[in-house]
């Protein structure tokens, strides 16, 4: 089902619920999420971060990687999410944060969610049409990833800046598909050598930005990317 | 005594003279003190000629081998994307205000250097279908209004191939801005008084109304018609080709959008036949530009500016029209000793296929690839320019031949002049003669700088109805299954490109806030 962005609000919105259970099924399709700077040392262990153009902007976006095909997360089975950390647009779905026009943070909530229930699950607005404890704690989450989105911004327009991104290409070798393989396409990775070739004093620079653990973190989690190919067609052969 | 060139003075800051000077500065690397420099001086009084708004897809390369940004250059010059020509009434004269049409695209899935579907196409084996829709999805594209790359795709690169159409006018400015600020082009405005030549005829200096005698060893001719370098100061002759194509006057109209955020814009240039010669129409971000390229000889000034005020409809009467007369024919040398002339200066033959902006950039590489320190260099260098663009002037002057030559329209003595053979160039009937029978191939194009390749030739013969007749060498096209292979897949790409790619205008809007990443 498509997504339909309204603002929140206490009176339209006074007597849903968010309900406790299968909390991801909204993400149990989805191949790729945008991660914020700071989730990359959470995120780098268990998925691969690279960078994806924005279709509206062309905007470089850090991403983490839940399947290698569109339509594919191989990390929620079973209404199961495999890994211990959750990126944090997933966790807060339905909820996400905007700016408006006066440059004010807006807390929005996807009408068309199946996390929306009437029954059972957590209430946002109290009988006095107070935040709840859980809607505080939803809002707390979405203002520090807000808060992360200029940082995160500074980061990628360096990467531009230093022409340190390059396309990756990769050939995924996968039974399934006609050909026997795949190539990823729209991925973009730190260029090792582009690194390599800075001078002494930009390198000094990455480490007064604090982007040498983002540069490292995305840069070994790459390896996860053939750990997904080889678990995959290991699930191939058992299936035979 | 050492006649070591250190200084270039270019004159006239047209399109010509901009991209020149960007090309060779760029080239020589003129930001360095020490390496040649590179001026340019333009009239403050005299205007530009400001009507040369179609390219070439060679522009991509030329732009971004001077450092420019796509998505800026764009931005300042109300740009959008050329997939092509679309000729309208070309064929035959329309009968029954039924319009006919055929169009040159610039994407061909199938190379036919390599495999020609040419011949396949004429046997029959792609169905009934133009020869353009066989071998090309950039017709659909088109046709859809869709843009040739959606902002994903990295700067100067397309799924269709694509060149520009640009504001003339914001182009020189803008390249002027880039000249001066990243090039280290020194920029003057004056007016030349007069030229002061040594005893071997060479040009020393220049004087000026304002900034007094400027010096330079090698001068660049930019200043249009007026030629006040190569034909004024150093008397080479003009050579008229007004006997093999006819038009000699242009008159053009700038057309506002109704709603500049949401009408379409055309994504090929339209080429409207008429009377006596044909319209042009092209489509930026904020306006259009059109204009009517006539024959005063068959059709006099003022029935001219109605038929386009005619074209452009209702509201035509409110714009401004500018009438140009065109000097149709070229240079007898276009280098002389240390003056080379770039754009109009050179020669000028009329704009059916826009080639006058792509001339300018292959006079741009050569000079700079040869660009000669001292005047024995000159002397060997100008020789081979003189051959080399005597050869590409002649051949866009055939190609532009042909779009008259086999057109069937027959209402009125323009056209049926244009079929008589007297005022054919030889080289085309010739290889007419020889297509009749025989598809074009490689090796009627052995030229490196072959102006117009085999496939453009192909879109306009087959465009045009040409009667190839393969039949009694059906046999020797014995490749069919590999040709109805390609044919197949061509049409099934047409659907997927129909989702996969924005309309044209809603990437240009995209364009005002966004831009292209260079990878």
């Amino acid at each position: 089902m498509s997504t339909q962005l309204v603002a929140l609000d206490k009176n339209i919105h006074k007597n849903i619920r968010i309900k406790t259970k299968n909390r991801y099924d909204h993400a149990k399709d989805q191949n790729l999420v945008s991660i914020q700077a700071h989730e990359f040392i959470a995120s780098g262990t268990s998925y691969p971060i690279v960078f994806v153009k924005n279709n509206e902007t062309a905007e470089f976006m850090p991403t983490a990687m839940l399947g290698l095909l569109p339509g594919e997360n191989l990390f929620y089975t079973n209404s199961a999410w495999s890994e211990e950390y959750v990126p944090s647009t997933i966790r807060l779905h339905p909820f996400s944060a905007h700016k408006n026009s006066n440059n004010e943070i807006v807390v929005c909530i996807d009408a068309n969610s199946e996390a929306i229930t009437q029954d059972s699950g957590n209430l946002l607005f109290d009988d006095m049409g107070q935040q709840t404890a859980y809607l505080n704690q939803i809002v707390d989450k979405l203002s520090d990833h807000i808060a992360q989105s200029s940082t995160t911004k500074e980061f990628i327009n360096y990467l531009v800046e230093k022409q340190l991104i390059s396309p990756y290409s990769l050939t995924i070798q996968d039974k399934n598909v006609s050909q026997g393989s795949y190539s990823l396409k729209g991925i973009y990775i730190v260029d090792q050598k582009k690194l390599q070739a800075l001078s002494d004093h930009e390198f000094l620079e990455l480490r007064h930005k604090y982007y040498l653990p983002l540069i490292y973190a995305h840069l070994l989690s790459l390896n996860i990317i053939e750990r997904m190919a080889s678990q995959k067609l290991k699930n191939q052969v058992t299936q035979l | 005594m050492s006649d070591l060139v250190k200084k270039v003075l270019i004159v006239g800051g047209g399109t010509a003279g901009w991209l020149t000077a960007a090309k060779l500065a760029k080239e020589l690397n003129s930001k360095d003190p020490s390496a040649v420099q590179v001026t340019l001086i333009e009239s403050p009084d005299i205007p530009i000629i400001g009507v040369g708004e179609g390219t070439w897809p060679t522009m991509r390369t030329t732009l971004q081998k001077v450092g420019i940004d796509e998505s800026e250059f764009m931005r300042s010059c109300n740009a959008s994307f050329k997939q092509g020509s679309r000729f309208v009434n070309w064929r035959f004269t329309p009968k029954n205000g039924v319009d006919n049409y055929y169009h040159n695209h610039f994407t061909s899935l199938q190379n036919p250097e390599q495999f020609n579907l040419a011949p396949y196409w004429s046997l029959g084996y792609a169905g009934s279908i133009s020869y353009a829709e066989a071998v090309s999805i950039q017709g659909t594209v088109s046709e859809h209004g869709l843009a040739p790359k959606k902002i994903t795709t990295a700067q100067y690169e397309g799924i269709q191939n694509y060149a520009y159409h640009l504001d003339a006018g914001k182009f020189a400015d803008f390249l002027k801005k880039h000249c001066i600020e990243k090039l280290g082009v020194t920029h003057l405005f004056g007016n030349i008084t007069d030229v002061v030549k040594d005893d071997y005829g060479y040009i020393t200096s220049v004087n000026t109304d304002s900034q007094g005698n400027i010096e330079a060893e090698f001068y660049v001719d930019c200043s249009g018609f007026s030629a006040l370098l190569i034909g004024k100061a150093l008397g080479v002759p003009f050579k008229s080709i007004n006997d093999k194509l006819f038009v000699d006057h242009a008159i053009a109209i700038q057309v506002p959008y109704k709603d500049e955020e949401n009408d379409p814009v055309a994504s090929q240039t339209i080429s409207t036949a008429q009377r006596a010669g044909w319209i042009w129409d092209i489509g930026l971000t904020n306006r259009r530009g059109t204009g009517h390229v006539y024959s005063s000889r068959y059709m006099d000034h003022d029935e001219a500016e109605k038929i386009l005020r005619n074209y452009i409809g209702p509201g035509a009467d409110q714009l401004n029209a500018k009438r140009i007369k065109m000097n149709i024919g070229w240079r007898e040398r276009f280098w002389e000793k240390n003056c080379v002339a770039v754009g109009m200066s050179a020669a000028f033959i009329e704009p059916l296929e826009a080639s006058a902006i792509f001339l300018i950039e292959a006079a741009g590489n050569m000079l700079s690839d040869q660009f000669p320190r001292n005047r024995a260099a000159m002397q060997k260098v100008q020789d081979k320019f003189n051959r080399s663009f005597l050869y590409r002037w002649d051949k866009s002057v055939e190609f532009i031949k042909m779009h008259y030559f086999l057109s069937r329209r027959d209402d009125g003595e323009f056209w049926t002049d244009n079929r008589k053979v007297e005022s054919v160039p030889t080289a085309l009937l010739e290889r007419l003669e020889h297509w009749k029978m025989h598809p074009p191939s490689r090796y009627d194009f052995d030229n490196l700088f072959e102006p117009f390749p085999l496939e453009s030739y192909q879109f306009i013969l087959f465009g045009l109805d040409f009667p190839m007749n393969l039949e009694n060498n059906r046999t020797s096209f014995h490749m069919a299954d590999i040709a109805k292979m390609h044919f197949q897949k061509i049409q099934a790409l047409k659907e997927g490109i129909k989702t996969e790619l924005p309309t044209h205008r809603a990437l240009l809007n995209k364009l005002k806030n966004y831009s292209f990443q260079s990878i």
